[in-house]
């Protein structure tokens, strides 16, 4: 099936629509990079210096960073640009966005294939195919909600390793359907959805369940297809394993800590709570009771059941975003548009209706994407659930799809007004998404972002060496590394003394970088005559100034009334 | 209907009356308003007054809360033929939760012969939809009670079923307006949901009702006509301060907002930034997200309220399974849309209305309503699934294994359910309701003579009519001589003496030395270890609430 060209004007206008949203002000807003973001830039910044990490090891596929082992594909891909526009955060960011605007064009691809896909198999041609106009009506439309999502745009604007995650799983999906024609594609296929395990830590989850979801979807074309291809059957899994062999190999060298910190498995009811609950009713554990109302079992079961039913609450997709980490969404503004509402409950009807291909795979996927979420300790949580912003997309399309197909059956002054109200309600949405995102959030949210470290690292850049030592406040934002990425550090000067302290189960600290060390400690610190101290109002008190300390700096968050640091030195 | 047919009818019936009656009268205990109820009601016989000597009125008075009245005149009978006690107070909500269950029955029946589908949506449909509704913890919940809450949903129910009937014999427009009108009388919520539900029924429709024309403004002009008394009643003063008082502009919350959001705005007093920023803007979206709440499956299937009064521990408003059941129910539901359909579904959006205006939500009382509709489309569900078994599994014993598979899934949640609701209820959320405090009078009745007065702590509540009502203390003595203090800040007022009684907080060590001869009740907290304790009072979980001292 042929794009018109109208069609495809539109969705060059749509990936610029996306383009805009992702790449404007990339640098600056979201305020601050995260640590995590930082390490990405900064091993980026080693391996392009030495071609080893910071750690010095050669070319990894998996970095050790803080001690938590992350997934390299995001550092490789921030070499080039790093190389291009020097060690910085729009440097860092750009592959994220650059992604996102990949998976628009990649949505609209897939939309396409799914509603022109034409079964080999006989039995399942009972549905009529849609018309050219409808499918590209819908491959539109979804380009459209996917460039204008709330929750695509946050996670593309940042070194966010599950956006990757998703662009290339889109484009394993799209491959997948065309090596339904062409099978040896599928060796293409396996490699795109192998290379979201080295991108980041959760699509070992969210990739299985999509691979799960598309087989069992195509299992009939597939088994026809693949039964009699045996070798490009196996050519495809040894690719997929060759790839993914790191990631099984630091399984068992312990290296998946961060699993089981986070799984809700390791955190069973407290025991004094659950026999103060069972001895209400004379019960024990081990009773016939325990076992019938409350077993242990059963309460692991209903925790990830309300996670799941968090991610499907109101208050997470249209009011609050991640009400549990406000990083991961804006003020006073849900995963997706208002509008949302209308077009999900809409478009689920009009899919349960269709019950083709498209709107199987779009609903398995839609209650299996937030599990990886529902599985660990949050209670939400919308990068593990980021996956979810795919089918979620798909059943809005659906939903508008069906509407304007609907107003378009109507008498022509109907129209109209139908058209308009449906035009100034995406619009007035989209307009408060895009105020929160880029007035409110910089302001309201600067210190989620860690913001603070780049303004001081660029205050003690000039005078360091003039004095003995600073004394840096620790803390898990990792503030050693944000002197490394905004002192451009040299890298090799840095792998013979990086020295990671603490990475047990979770994330270690590192406590020095030359005069600089990286301390806990409480109010007043222990320095001597030529100290530099930083803290922020926690450790460094408002009192500092009746003592013998006096301020240097003190550096402001955006909404220029909270302090973030405060620099001091003796008197 | 065959006789197997009836029996299973009676059978479900039966089922729904034991699980709401069976020690209706003292689990859980009697909370205050259950006592307003009932004292009232007995000084209405008494003296043709309320407790405050208000005649015959729309809105009681009460704890200056003004409870809408209809409960109370259904109560009136009953304390009339078995005297002031708990089971008069509670007996017409639970004999109207079992007669809701059989107007689901009907309304099913009804809706099934207009959806004209096979003959097993015929027969189990209206069976399937009052067994569910006769085990839905929602429902049972405020079953067992006064709640007036419950009244006004059976009403709502009956109004919503003679309207499908009338579409058939137009005489039952009459009937239905005249069904709809006494929910607006016994509950602030219907008024709010009962217009919404009745627009919606005008639009859906609108066909058969322009035939109707006639009969359908003589219907109107009836509800007009029968709730003038109660508008005017709302004029009074006070009468609306209940719902002012958890409304949601009582919530400043939205109203702070606008101030930050402005002010992180460079031009604070700019049209876009004042367009974006406003009241409408954040109440809209508070009442919103209010409404959405009630939808969430925490709340739905495994939590439930966050009012400990409304829920039993671990459980939500419905089963787990009505998960699967309500999920395969809108499917078919979506699969084969009807007007019949868009009429429950419409009634299922604004069931939750009345509670988004407040601003504590999801709220499983003011929401209640919600219920019928669930309830029917997970029945409709259950039909779907056990059609489905029917048609695809053609082994019978396979079949008989499905089926018992389904039933044991709902028995197993039932007894869940009664698990909580009798073992764990009264255990976990001891302050749900007044226990205690009829332990307590009975222990202070006995020894009322020998002291010059009883000090009472009040920190539960208002413990005031509590006495009244176990006591059944004269009416008449009562409205000439006591003083209801000014609202707190809840809204609530309360009585601080009557007789020898008086209600406030304990202060042990200036009370102790100003009142010899007296007792001094109060709660453990209150009452040093050192004091002359003479009883400790148990309520009937085995929580002590009280320490009697006597000075």
């Amino acid at each position: 099936m042929k794009t018109s060209k109208f069609a495809v004007y539109c969705l060059v206008f749509t990936i610029a629509i996306a383009a805009i949203l992702r790449l404007w002000r990339l640098g600056s807003i979201p305020p601050h990079i995260t640590s995590d973001e930082a390490a990405l830039g900064y091993n980026a910044y080693s391996i392009l210096k030495t071609g080893k990490d910071e750690y010095g090891e050669l070319l990894p596929i998996i970095f050790k960073s803080f001690g938590d082992y992350k997934p390299g594909l995001y550092v490789y891909l921030a070499v080039p640009f790093i190389a291009i526009f020097g060690l910085n955060e729009f440097a860092v960011r750009l592959p994220g966005a650059l992604a996102g605007v990949i998976a628009v064009y990649l949505i609209f691809v897939i939309v396409k294939e799914l509603l022109g896909y034409r079964s080999s198999l006989n039995n399942s041609q009972k549905e009529l195919l849609p018309t050219a106009r409808f499918s590209q009506l819908a491959a539109l439309s979804s380009a459209v909600l996917l460039a204008i999502s709330p929750w695509h745009i946050h996670f593309s604007r940042g070194a966010w390793e599950a956006n990757i995650s998703v662009t290339l799983t889109l484009g394993g999906i799209y491959l997948f359907l065309k090596s339904l024609k062409n099978p040896r594609l599928l060796i293409l296929t396996s490699l795109l959805f192998a290379l979201t395990l080295i991108t980041y830590q959760g699509a070992k989850l969210s990739t299985l369940i999509v691979v799960a979801v598309l087989l069992l979807t195509f299992r009939k074309d597939f088994a026809q297809q693949f039964s009699r291809r045996l070798g490009t059957l196996l050519v495809s899994a040894v690719v997929g394993l060759v790839v993914v062999f790191p990631i099984i190999v630091g399984i068992f060298r312990g290296q998946a800590g961060r699993l089981e910190v986070f799984s809700v498995f390791s955190y069973p009811r407290p025991t004094d709570y659950l026999q103060d609950f069972l001895d209400q009713g004379g019960e024990n554990v081990g009773n016939l009771n325990y076992y019938l109302f409350h077993s242990e079992t059963f309460n692991f079961k209903r925790g990830v059941l309300g996670r799941w039913f968090n991610h499907f609450s109101g208050r997470f997709l249209f009011f609050e975003g991640d009400y549990q980490n406000p990083r991961h969404s804006v003020p006073n503004q849900g995963m997706l548009l208002l509008t949302d509402l209308i077009f999900l409950i809409v478009g689920i009807s009009a899919l349960v209706k269709r019950q083709d291909k498209l709107a199987i795979l779009t609903l398995l996927w839609l209650v299996l994407a937030p599990l990886p979420a529902a599985l660990s300790r949050d209670q939400v949580h919308a990068v593990r659930s980021l996956n979810m912003v795919i089918p979620l997309t798909l059943v809005s399309t659906f939903g508008v799809v069906y509407l304007i197909e609907w107003i378009n059956g109507l008498a022509r002054w109907l129209r109209i007004t139908g058209y308009g109200f449906l035009v100034i309600i995406c619009c007035l949405s989209l307009r408060y998404f895009i105020d929160a995102y880029f007035i409110h959030m910089p302001i309201h949210n600067a210190r989620f972002w860690q913001y603070g470290h780049k303004q001081v690292v660029e205050e003690i850049l000039t005078s360091k060496d003039g004095y003995d030592k600073i004394i840096f406040q620790q803390s898990y934002d990792q503030p050693y590394i944000y002197y490394l990425f905004f002192s451009k550090y040299p890298p090799a000067e840095y792998q013979k003394q990086a020295n990671l302290i603490g990475a047990g189960l979770d994330v270690g600290l590192v406590e020095r970088v030359d005069n600089i060390e990286f301390v806990g400690y409480s109010w007043p610190p222990d320095a001597k005559g030529r100290d530099v101290i930083i803290g922020n109002p926690v450790a460094v008190p408002e009192t500092f100034s009746t003592g013998e300390y006096e301020l240097l700096s003190e550096i402001k968050y955006p909404d220029s009334v909270s302090t973030a640091f405060r620099i001091l030195q003796k008197k | 209907m065959s006789i197997k047919y009836k029996i299973v009818f009676l059978l479900i019936l039966g089922l729904a009356f034991v699980l709401r009656f069976y020690r209706l009268n003292d689990h859980p205990a009697l909370n205050a308003d259950e006592a307003a109820v009932g004292y009232n009601a007995y000084s209405l016989l008494e003296t043709g007054k309320d407790e405050h000597g208000n005649p015959w009125p729309i809105h009681f008075q009460s704890f200056n809360d003004y409870k809408p009245g209809l409960y109370f005149y259904l109560v009136l009978p009953f304390v009339k033929l078995f005297g002031l006690n708990e089971w008069s107070v509670r007996i017409p909500g639970a004999l109207l939760g079992v007669g809701t269950v059989h107007l689901i029955f009907l309304l099913a029946r009804d809706l099934s012969s207009r959806l004209k589908e096979d003959s097993l949506l015929a027969t189990h449909f209206p069976l399937l939809s009052a067994a569910l509704l006769a085990i839905t913890p929602w429902h049972i919940h405020f079953s067992r009670g006064a709640w007036e809450v419950n009244v006004a949903t059976f009403f709502i129910t009956l109004g919503v079923w003679l309207f499908l009937k009338s579409l058939y014999n137009r005489k039952y427009f009459v009937l239905c307006a005249l069904s709809f009108v006494p929910s607006l009388y016994t509950y602030h919520a219907a008024r709010v949901i009962v217009p919404l539900l009745g627009s919606g029924i005008l639009m859906i429709y609108s066909n058969e009702l322009k035939k109707n024309l006639k009969w359908v403004t003589t219907a109107i002009l009836i509800c007009g006509l029968l709730l003038s008394p109660l508008a005017m009643d709302m004029l009074k003063p006070g009468a609306v301060s209940r719902a002012a008082g958890v409304g949601l502009f009582a919530d400043v919350g939205p109203l702070n907002r606008i101030n930050e959001q402005r002010g992180e705005h460079q031009d604070f007093d700019g049209f876009t930034t004042k367009v974006l920023h406003n009241k409408a803007v954040n109440y809209g979206l508070a009442f919103l997200e209010n409404w959405a709440s009630h939808y969430h499956g925490l709340f739905l299937f495994l939590s439930g309220d966050d009012i400990q009064r409304n829920k039993v521990p671990e459980t939500g408003q419905l089963y787990i399974f009505s998960l699967l059941l309500l999920v395969v129910g809108c499917w078919s539901i979506f699969r084969r849309p009807s007007r019949s359909w868009l009429f429950i579904v419409w009634w299922l959006i604004v069931a939750p209305s009345a509670a988004a205006l407040t601003f504590q939500s999801p709220h499983a009382l003011r929401a209640q309503n919600m219920v019928i509709p669930l309830t029917i489309i997970s029945a409709y569900g259950l039909v779907k699934l056990i059609e489905w078994g029917k048609n695809s599994l053609e082994d019978k014993q396979l079949l008989t294994t499905y089926i018992l598979f389904l039933t044991a899934i709902l028995v197993w949640e039932l007894a869940r359910y009664q698990h909580m609701y009798w073992v764990h209820m009264a255990k976990e959320y001891p302050f749900s309701s007044q226990y205690g405090i009829k332990e307590l009078v009975t222990h202070v009745e006995s020894k009322k003579d020998k002291y010059e007065k009883i000090i009472i702590t009040d920190r539960y509540d208002q413990p005031y009519i509590l006495f009244l009502f176990y006591t059944k203390y004269s009416p008449e003595i009562f409205q000439g001589g006591h003083e209801l203090t000014p609202r707190d800040r809840f809204g609530f007022s309360t009585v601080r003496n009557f007789d020898k009684y008086e209600f406030r907080l304990i202060n042990f060590d200036t009370d102790q030395p100003e009142n010899p001869g007296s007792l001094l009740i109060g709660t453990d907290e209150e009452i040093p270890d050192e004091a002359n304790v003479v009883e400790e009072i148990y309520g009937s979980n085995g929580y002590k609430y009280f320490q009697v001292v006597a000075n």
